[in-house]
């Protein structure tokens, strides 16, 4: 902003002052509504309004989601009628037929957890009714692997070994919990690596047979090598009954063990140790163990898989999915917007078709990205993915490999989205290297190529680098063309895996937003799948504003050193 | 080579590159374009039809074609069967390559003894049932099936048929010379129109008692009586429950036959000329001979054709004072002669029909559109028939018998379908309907852009309301009053906010919003006035602080000391909201608002899709519009504060008539944004397409309907490419809209250089 107006703003800091007006004349006072002091408000509201919504979603979103983690106390309430209820308290509201003049009656909502013996998750509960509240130590918050989580008071462990009561049931749970665990990870262990690669092998050799049928011919070479490929899949087959048979042996081990809670009405739940992720006791924590407990289960977040229909567990493999594909993209999008925004800059003359490229370019940044996802489908997956399997994949066929959405197609779409931002910012990085540095260049003897590729381009690094940036916070954002191309709500296996070739492109992935999407509008149980939609909503949130924090930081950077140079 | 070379060379490829990378972008742009309409074109291109095949050999072939009462086709197109009078199928093996030697000679048992004739028959490939009218008066039903066979991997058409009970359906022994049948839920109907012009029906039908018991019985009516003329053509619905019948005056009857006992008259009605539609004791009669009637696939819709040529579409449409009355809903180009027959297809509602000089057409009912016309040469034809897959017709001519392939991909769209009013069977009126899955394979799907386009709209003007006072206001504030300090918190701020993921805007509007406003609206209409009349009075105080009290506040940070204000405004209209509710509301405002405006209430609905989409609307108005207001040269602001304006009037006269050009620019990729939005209104509306203004209901946008029917569309299907036409449309207005945005915004640069 220019001095003057500076000078001007500090001359007249809220239209004429009572001095000033005194001086000149004090009937040219203009009235309230024409010296525009209620529209300088409005206009200020306008921009009060916009700042508070924003800040109230980031803080909503951010609330909610961090509160995902910690270890909320249960409850334990009396009621009026004598009943009993344990739970987490979620919500706190004015009852809804409460008349103004009967007060301000409310009402809470807990979550009961117990799915499996109360067929809800959730109860409200008036504040009127409530004869007792108070949070007992010894309530027990049970993860399980299905039915959600348990709530109640630990009573006995029954085992093998025999009944444990009171003192020794802990130990004695933790031990047997520790087995279970050990033997769980072996599971999915076996699952996932030996049987995977069993699989691998066997498709590989099916194949393999179908080529050779393909190919016609009763070559005995060709039989031998058939023959080859059935040993193959009868010895895989036969480690596979054997892997099989290692998990059911170790299934078998699994099942022994109960925890017994007495529920809040009075009857008792069975939870086999087999089906307990964790047991904590929230009332009984202590600020640390709280805190200790909080990072464990942001760890778990990052970390794990989901579990329960993506309402429980963790996002790692929607993050992985993520992070992948904007990686796949960024190497598509970069080189070709830097030449393009290179050429813009560097070597064109500027004229109409610079200017009409360069409007194209803006234009095509203000496309619905809908579009793009029904561009992606039509063009990369159907045609160029249906030749792709009909030159490649023959064999796979009719069962589309590349013909389907997969990981490469959802990143290449993205890279045409991101195509404008990148060439955007990159012509602003080059436009920000002044001439001299070129000039110079050119002095020494250098070729244009030369000045070009080693000289401006080097100098637009960070504006390169903004472009990018910004492209990758777009693109992580965006869900509407994924969920043509290739995004699922849960992908079996990661695009990366030990098998050759290790970058596995035709594979589904997950994507951040559109577990959120899919988690809040398509799960059965939307109401308990809040937290973890509040949860995944704030670490996209997160992974979003860090990018674009850094994106227009660089920008402000680059801007900055412009304006020195002009 | 010499590093001059090298370099040289290497200076020559990288200009190449670059252009490379340039062209690319063109290219992309282009593809873009060029996808897009790639895949709309097939709607647009015509249909076709072309001889395939023609079978013509001797006597002997003409003979049996002067013989045949039916014929059909297989949906390979690899075998066409014939129908003899006296019961005996002639097969024709069309997969051959040489069409003279395909006539098969094994002849088959026939399929009655005792050498009765058949005097006509009726194939009803839908039904896969050929109802026999002997010479006799009896009606025999035979089911026909064209099973494809796998024989050594080679593929075979087998034909196979199974002979129904006889009925006696004319009384008298007089031999029939028009027939139908129809087997509904426990019921079987025959119909026939004697030699004599006699009009007969027979209902069996099996009631079933509640222990378990059938009880058969059996009804024949003569309807002659209640004819005004002579009948010459009848139909009879799927279901057994409607006769329609047509006479040589020009009049359609439509009998209910729901009681078996006692059919019912519905209503003669006047089948062509200009009274079409009226019934007959207002209008008197048609002008032509009713000559053909049949019903198309679902059993709603009845093809009426004439003597004059006229060919019309007709179901039942509520009629004042008669009730549901059979109408002609879509007219279609006729012909010159009288129509001789008429084949629906067995997919979708498109029909054939053919005259006595030998012309066939094809029609499609709801878009009336008629595709081609073919001159198949002089002679009326015996027969006509269109294969299982519309890909083809057969013809049977009097010396020869013809396949025409039909190329047709996308009969049911046209422009008309697509942009305009259709009046779709089961609708009392034409509309705008879109609806494009349904559960049978009678379903007729409903494409009309229209209530997507319009949910589009709405969505984009209930943000646009929302999100154009707050961010043009707020960029005004930003650029004009703002102090530094508060400008360098502001537009991070508003980065932030463009940085939002739409998908999570549209979980919290979803979720979150929606389910909160349904609760605490009568609030959020108290604060929709609070808030301006907190800011005026904010003003009116500000202007009355003594002097010394309003210079301790830092100038331009009127927005932050409203913060707290404006949520002072905010708690206080929550707590009121009750009140407001259960005194100016009645207690519920979903009933206030249904009985005063007649308005229904959805959870999801536009004014939260105009508060979550106003919110990605609001930074890019915002940050085009304070881009452009601050480019206003001070120079300017400077000489008409200098001359004793105030700061209003300086940014009403000075500021916003230069920035003009920038803040409409704004608006218009603002708007381009708003339409192009996904996530959010997939997420907060219903998604259900209904077209309606009021502010509480939801709609279903063009960019959610392609995200939620893209994936299960089959490629290359109607729907499918129906959803690339609402691609190309959203990609054609955005380009648009941000284009002219775009010059806009350059022409005002270029001007405020130049100041």
């Amino acid at each position: 902003m220019s001095a003057l107006w500076q000078a001007s703003k500090a001359a007249m800091p809220k239209g004429p002052s009572h001095k000033e007006e005194a001086l000149i004349a004090p009937a040219r006072r203009p009235g309230f509504w024409r010296s525009g002091d209620p529209l300088v408000w409005m206009s200020a509201g306008a921009l009060a309004v916009s700042l508070l919504m924003v800040l109230g979603l980031v803080l909503l979103v951010a609330v909610r989601g961090a509160a995902y983690f910690w270890p909320a106390p249960v409850l334990r309430l009396e009621l009026a009628d004598g009943s009993t209820v344990i739970g987490e308290q979620v919500a706190r509201e004015r009852a809804p037929a409460a008349t103004p003049s009967s007060g301000a009656r409310h009402r809470i909502q807990l979550k009961v957890g117990n799915r499996d013996v109360y067929g809800m998750d959730f109860l409200w509960v008036d504040e009127d009714q409530i004869a007792l509240r108070e949070t007992p130590r010894e309530i027990a918050v049970l993860e399980r692997l299905q039915g959600g989580d348990a709530y109640g008071i630990p009573v006995r462990l029954e085992s093998a070994q025999g009944t444990v009561h009171g003192e020794g049931m802990w130990q004695r749970f933790q031990e047997l919990h520790a087995q279970v665990v050990r033997l769980r990870n072996e599971i999915r262990r076996l699952e996932r690596d030996r049987v995977g690669a069993i699989n691998h092998r066997i498709e590989a050799a099916r194949l393999a047979l179908v080529r050779l049928g393909r190919s016609g011919a009763k070559d005995p070479r060709r039989a031998a090598e058939a023959a080859r490929q059935e040993e193959i899949i009868a010895q895989a087959e036969r480690e596979y009954q054997e892997v099989l048979q290692e998990i059911r042996s170790l299934r078998s081990q699994l099942g022994k063990g109960v925890l017994v809670l007495a529920l809040a009405d009075g009857r008792e739940l069975e939870v086999p140790v087999s089906e307990i992720v964790r047991v904590y006791f929230p009332n009984a924590m202590n600020l640390m163990q709280k805190l200790g407990w909080y990072a464990s289960k942001l760890w778990e977040f990052v970390s794990q898989e989901p579990r329960e229909s993506n309402t429980e567990g963790g996002i790692f493999p929607a993050i992985f999915g993520t992070v992948l594909m904007v990686l796949l993209m960024t190497v598509a999008v970069v080189p070709a917007g830097v030449l393009a925004a290179v050429y813009l800059t560097e070597y064109a003359k500027e004229g109409w078709v610079t200017s009409v490229l360069r409007v194209c370019i803006r234009s095509l940044a203000g496309v619905p990205s809908i579009v793009f996802g029904a561009f992606g489908v039509g063009f990369f997956i159907y045609f160029v993915g249906g030749r792709v399997d009909r030159l490649f994949f023959p064999e796979k066929l009719p069962a589309p490999t590349f013909g389907t959405g997969g990981i490469l197609w959802a990143s290449l779409t993205l890279a045409l989205l991101t195509l404008p931002v990148v060439i955007v910012a990159t012509e602003e990085g080059l436009a920000s290297v002044p001439n001299s540095v070129r000039e110079a260049s050119y002095a020494l003897g250098a070729t244009k190529f030369e000045t070009v590729w080693k000289v401006a381009v080097p100098g637009a690094l960070p504006g390169i680098m903004t472009g990018v940036i910004l492209g990758i916070a777009r693109a992580a954002g965006e869900v509407a063309p994924l969920m043509m191309t290739g995004v699922v709500k849960l992908a079996p296996e990661l695009p990366v895996d030990g098998h050759p070739p290790f970058l596995h492109l035709e594979r589904k992935l997950m994507h951040l937003g559109y577990f959120i999407y899919d988690l809040g509008f398509q799960s059965p149980n939307v109401e308990a799948a809040q937290p973890m939609l509040f949860a995944t909503a704030l670490a996209l949130m997160v992974i979003v504003f860090a990018l674009n924090f850094a994106g227009i930081r660089l920008r402000s950077r680059i801007r900055a050193r412009a304006a020195d140079r002009v | 080579m010499d590093i001059r070379t090298r370099r040289q060379l290497m200076d020559l490829s990288g200009r190449v590159l670059a252009a490379l990378g340039a062209l690319a972008i063109f290219g992309a742009i282009f593809l873009l374009f060029g996808f897009l309409a790639r895949e709309v074109a097939p709607l647009l291109r015509p249909a076709s039809a072309e001889q395939a095949l023609r079978v013509e050999q001797d006597a002997r072939l003409a003979k049996i074609l002067a013989e045949s009462v039916a014929a059909g086709v297989d949906e390979y197109l690899e075998q066409a069967f014939l129908l003899q009078r006296d019961g005996t199928f002639h097969l024709l093996d069309l997969s051959m390559g040489d069409p003279l030697t395909t006539v098969d000679s094994t002849e088959r048992p026939p399929l009655w003894a005792g050498g009765a004739k058949a005097s006509v028959a009726r194939y009803d490939p839908l039904a896969g049932r050929i109802v026999v009218g002997m010479e006799d008066g009896r009606a025999l039903p035979v089911d026909i099936q064209q099973r494809a066979a796998f024989i050594e991997g080679r593929r075979t058409v087998e034909l196979l048929a199974t002979v129904g009970d006889a009925v006696r359906l004319e009384p008298h022994g007089r031999s029939l010379v028009h027939i139908d049948w129809a087997a509904g839920q426990n019921r079987e109907v025959a119909a026939g129109i004697s030699e004599e012009g006699r009009l007969v029906v027979l209902i069996r039908e099996e009631t079933r008692s509640l222990f378990g018991g059938g009880q058969r019985s059996e009804h024949a009516h003569d309807l002659t009586p209640l004819l005004s003329g002579r009948a010459t053509a009848l139909a009879l619905a799927p279901d057994g429950l409607t006769l329609a019948v047509g006479d040589d005056g020009g009049l359609l009857y439509q009998w209910d036959l729901a009681n078996a006992s006692s059919p019912r008259l519905i209503g003669k009605i006047v089948a062509n000329g200009p009274e079409a539609g009226r019934v007959a004791e207002e209008a008197g009669r048609g002008s032509f001979a009713v000559t053909a009637l049949a019903y198309l696939i679902g059993g709603r819709s009845l093809v009426v054709a004439d003597a004059g040529g006229g060919v019309t579409t007709w179901f039942t449409v509520p009629v004042e004072g008669h009730g549901q009355l059979l109408q002609p809903v879509h007219r279609h180009q006729g012909h010159v002669a009288a129509v001789v027959h008429v084949a629906p297809s067995q997919r979708n509602r498109n029909f054939a029909t053919a005259d006595a000089a030998g012309v066939v057409k094809l029609h499609h009912s709801t878009s009336e559109q008629t595709f081609f016309s073919l001159e198949t040469g002089a002679g009326s034809l015996g027969g006509l028939v269109m294969a299982p897959k519309n890909d083809a017709l057969l013809l049977v001519k009097e010396g020869s018998v013809e396949l025409w392939s039909v190329s047709n991909p996308h009969p049911e769209v046209s422009w008309k379908t697509l942009f305009g009013k259709v009046h779709y069977e089961g609708y009392p009126r034409p509309a705008y309907v879109w609806q494009s899955t349904g559960g049978s394979n009678a379903f007729e799907p409903k494409l009309s852009l229209i209530p997507l386009a319009f949910g589009t709209l709405k969505g984009t003007f209930y943000a646009l309301i929302f999100a154009l006072p707050l961010g043009v206001l707020g960029a005004l504030y930003t650029s004009q009053f703002a102090s530094k300090r508060l400008q360098q918190i502001v537009k991070p701020v508003v980065e932030v906010m463009a940085g939002l993921p739409s998908v999570v805007l549209g979980f919290l509007a979803g979720l979150w919003l929606a389910p909160l406003i349904a609760r605490i609206f009568p609030a959020v209409v108290l604060m929709a006035v609070s808030i301006p009349l907190a800011l005026i009075a904010c003003a009116w105080v500000w202007r009355r602080l003594p002097g010394p009290l309003r210079e301790r506040f830092p100038a331009g940070v009127e927005a932050l000391l409203l913060m707290p204000l404006l949520g002072l405004v905010v708690l206080g209209s929550l707590q009121l909201g009750p009140v407001l509710e259960s005194l100016a509301m009645r207690g519920d405002f979903r009933f206030w608002l249904f009985d005063v405006f007649g308005w229904t209430y959805d959870q999801r609905n536009s004014l939260i899709i105009g508060i979550a989409m106003g919110f990605a609307v609001i930074p890019v108005v915002f940050s085009i519009s304070e881009d452009a207001l601050s480019s206003v040269p001070q120079e300017l602001v400077a000489g008409s504060l200098a001359l004793g304006v105030t700061r209003w009037q300086t940014v009403t006269g000075v500021v916003v008539p230069t920035a003009l050009p920038g803040i409409v620019s704004s608006v218009m990729i603002g708007i381009g944004r708003a339409v192009g939005e996904t996530m959010i209104v997939l997420m907060a509306t219903g998604n259900t397409p209904v077209m309606d203004f009021n502010i509480f209901n939801g709609f279903r946008a063009l960019s959610a309907n392609i995200a939620v029917e893209m994936p299960e569309a089959p490629v290359g299907g109607t729907l499918y490419r129906v959803l690339f036409v609402a691609a190309l449309l959203l990609f054609l207005f955005t380009f648009f809209l941000n284009t002219l945005g775009e010059l806009v915004r350059a022409q005002m640069r270029k001007r405020v250089e130049r100041l």
